[in-house]
């Protein structure tokens, strides 16, 4: 409560009232003034406002309050100052004193009300601020926010957790300036330990005068402490400190201790909530360490198209640019990303391995090619014989150099690396129907028409079957991420994992998606997904791409519609593909780039 | 000077919110002027022109909304703001009050501090 000031407790309509049923019966040429401290309230007469009592002919009489004066009766009168005038200044000042007290009581009444309104309020909006996050520090700022916003004492603030395993503190949040160096130092004061230990609670108001102060030079003149407790466990300390002795009232207190006991819930769900988040985030790891392990060829595929999103994201919320001035990304978005990228493609756990990186055209388990070999060998083998016996003449004898050639030609083919001509492919063709005998004696051709159809693939190693089973890694991605019950902020998981390989024209996989459909943050994954495997330095097939070919790549990516090119554009532009290979790609791979040809809109 | 007008049939809000206001009066140089009813408020609100009122919105004679709509029909209240007076929880106070042009809208029971900032700001403007 501040100091009493009398206009407060003698409202100026009440004091006219007063002076216009009693002053007409005054004397004529009498002043009479009622002042408070620092102002006229009302009187009667000429000039009453300016009426003082330098004069030496007036006279006046205190108006108290509590035993306080707070204010006086001020009069003056041309005449002796007769006994009935003074008797009616007292009968003034009774009646006024009266008002005073009535309005003191209505006063206190109100007062009170204001306080549990304000109390009510206070309480309302803590408990919606403080459960309105499910992050520790969030919850901390808030608590130190309610507190500090109206307490013009508090210089600063601090919430401590505590850690239960090694029992100890440490400094969730902080309030005020250079909070944190002083905080630090503070901890390793015996009054922190004296507040930990329960030795010390609530206000201390004088903190040198206290038996645990080491003498050492403190700026928190004034410390209120309070530990945070839900279920009787301790989950955090808050303290509260001013640069003066005597800052902190009882109702400080009060009102800090019904601010900490919510705060205490608050913060010890959003700590069993953070819990359970990492042990989903390690599980996502220890997926994502699954699936890259499964080939050593895309070791670290799950672990980089993280990053790779990440980077081209932020650029995005960064660029002012009209595609993305107005995309931006909540913490519940970075958290999707983060899940969908790792988990992009968890469905290549079910994806037999010699599928996901099958490194020839016959790969199975292993590499039919041997086989191939194999009868080769046994069908020169048993050509020799035949010419030993003198079934075939001897002018065919030792024509071994064309098995040969065809072991080559046929070899070369199992790896993938060129096309198959029409040349090409005639003569695999004819190469099939050369025939050996097996064990039985029995004709067996030497490349079955399963073998065939393999080496006649013309691009890459993978025949149409093998090509689908790989697809169909997405479509498990998909199935396997919609079994998880993913809460509401994070229902995006899906739709960014499962559109890493559609395409802005439709011709992606599996389920054609288009522009009008994919989302942004599903493009960024799919560019993150190309450019990680191309750049990846490991592939059984080929030599690991360099920068510049890479993006020549993306590029003609881009122009048919495969990826966005805005997107690539700002990929390119904020120069994520440099500092990306700086940090993850061999020397060897790392050439000039010129990035201007690719840009829709040329840099100036 | 600033005219300050509380209509409220409640004596103990008129009471509340005088005393809440109190704080301003060392930024401010205002005067405050009651009214239990809504007929009485608005022959307040138009012999006084106050630069801020707080209303009811259930009271006798007239309510909050008539009051409101017949200040907002008058031009020369124009720079009159209007704080109205709700019931918590009563949404559609808010919808029906906005219509006939409350400025601002304060629960009750209120904050104080929320209407010494509400009032700052408009006796500040
Ligand atoms: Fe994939
Ligand atoms: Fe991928």
């Amino acid at each position: 409560m501040g100091k009493l000031q009398l206009h407060h407790y003698l409202p100026a309509k009440r004091l006219r009232e007063q002076l216009l049923s009693v002053a007409p019966l005054l004397p004529v040429g009498m002043v009479l003034a009622v002042r408070g401290e620092d102002r006229y309230l009302g009187g009667w007469g000429e000039r009453a406002e300016l009426l003082t009592t330098d004069d030496r002919s007036t006279l006046e009489l205190p108006l108290t309050l509590e035993g306080i004066p707070i204010g006086r009766l001020v009069w003056h009168t041309p005449l002796e100052q007769t006994e009935l005038i003074e008797q009616w200044a007292r009968h003034l000042v009774t009646v006024c004193q009266g008002l005073m007290e009535v309005e003191h009581a209505r006063r206190a009444v109100t007062s009170e009300a204001l306080e549990s309104f304000r109390e009510i309020a206070l309480l309302e909006r803590a408990s919606s601020v403080l459960n309105r996050s499910l992050r520790p520090r969030e919850v901390g700022d808030a608590l130190l926010g309610e507190l500090t916003s109206r307490a013009r004492t508090i210089r600063w603030g601090a919430v401590f957790l505590y850690n239960v395993d090694p029992g100890n503190y440490s400094l969730l949040n902080i309030f005020g300036e250079d909070a944190e160096p002083l905080f630090l130092a503070f901890a390793d004061t015996p009054l922190f330990k004296g507040y930990v230990e329960g030795q010390i609670t609530g206000i201390l108001n004088d903190t040198r005068s206290h038996p645990l102060h080491t003498g050492g030079e403190t700026l928190f003149r004034a410390i209120l402490g309070l530990p945070l407790e839900a279920h009787n466990e301790r989950v955090a300390i808050l303290f509260l400190a001013a640069d003066h002795v005597d800052a902190f009232v009882s109702a400080d207190l009060k009102r800090t201790t019904a601010l900490t006991s919510m705060a205490a819930t608050a913060l010890r769900n959003a700590q069993m909530f953070e819990a359970e988040t990492q042990m989903f985030r390690a599980f996502i790891s220890m997926m994502a360490s699954a699936i890259d392990a499964k080939s050593p060829y895309t070791a670290g595929h799950c672990r980089r198209v993280p990053e790779i999103a990440r980077m081209l994201t932020r650029a995005a919320c960064e660029s002012t640019d009209p595609p993305f001035q107005d995309f931006s990304f909540s913490e519940d978005d970075w958290e999707t990303l983060e899940i969908a990228t790792y988990l992009h493609d968890c469905g290549k756990v079910v994806t037999p391995e010699w599928v996901v990186d099958k490194p020839t055209k016959l790969s199975t388990n292993f590499d039919r090619i041997d086989m191939v070999e194999l009868r080769i060998l046994l069908m020169m083998a048993q050509e020799e014989l035949a010419i030993l016996k003198g079934q075939t003449g001897v002018a065919e004898v030792a024509q071994q150099k064309p098995f040969m050639d065809d072991l080559k030609f046929l070899k070369e083919c199992n790896l993938g690396k060129e096309f198959i001509s029409a040349e090409n492919e005639a003569r695999l063709r004819t190469l099939a129907t050369f025939t050996w005998r097996d064990a039985k004696g029995e004709e067996q051709p030497l490349l079955t028409a399963e073998e065939l159809t393999n080496l006649l693939i013309r691009r890459g190693t993978l025949n149409a079957q093998e090509r689908q089973i790989i697809e169909d890694h997405v479509v498990h991605t998909i199935n396997m991420l919609n079994s998880i019950p993913f809460p509401p902020r994070l229902r995006n998981v899906v739709e960014y994992a499962g559109g890493h390989h559609e395409c802005m024209n439709g011709k992606g996989y599996p389920n054609r998606l288009t522009d009008t459909t994919l989302s942004v943050p599903a493009r960024i994954v799919a560019i993150a997904d190309i450019f990680e495997a191309l750049t990846a330095p490991d592939r059984p097939y080929r030599l690991p791409y360099t920068l510049s070919k890479t993006l020549d790549i993306m590029f003609r990516m881009s122009k048919e519609g495969h990826i966005d090119p805005e997107l690539f554009g700002l990929f390119l532009r904020s120069g994520i593909y440099q500092r990306y290979a700086d940090h993850y790609l061999k020397p060897s791979q790392i050439d000039a780039v010129d990035i201007r040809p690719y840009l829709l809109t040329p840099l100036d | 000077m600033f005219k300050v007008v509380i209509v409220d049939d409640e004596v103990h809000i008129r009471a509340l919110l005088e005393q809440t206001m109190e704080e301003l009066e060392e930024e401010f140089e205002f005067e405050i002027l009651t009214a239990a009813n809504g007929g009485d408020g608005l022959a307040a609100i138009q012999r006084e022109h106050p630069r801020l009122v707080f209303l009811d919105v259930m009271m006798p004679v007239m309510n909050g909304y008539d009051v409101c709509a017949a200040v907002r029909a008058d031009s020369s209240l124009d720079e009159t703001k209007v704080v109205m007076l709700t019931a918590k929880g009563q949404e559609t106070d808010r919808q029906r009050g906005m219509s006939v042009g409350v400025n601002h809208f304060i629960t009750k029971p209120f904050d104080p501090d929320e209407i010494v900032n509400l009032a700052r700001e408009i006796l500040g403007s």
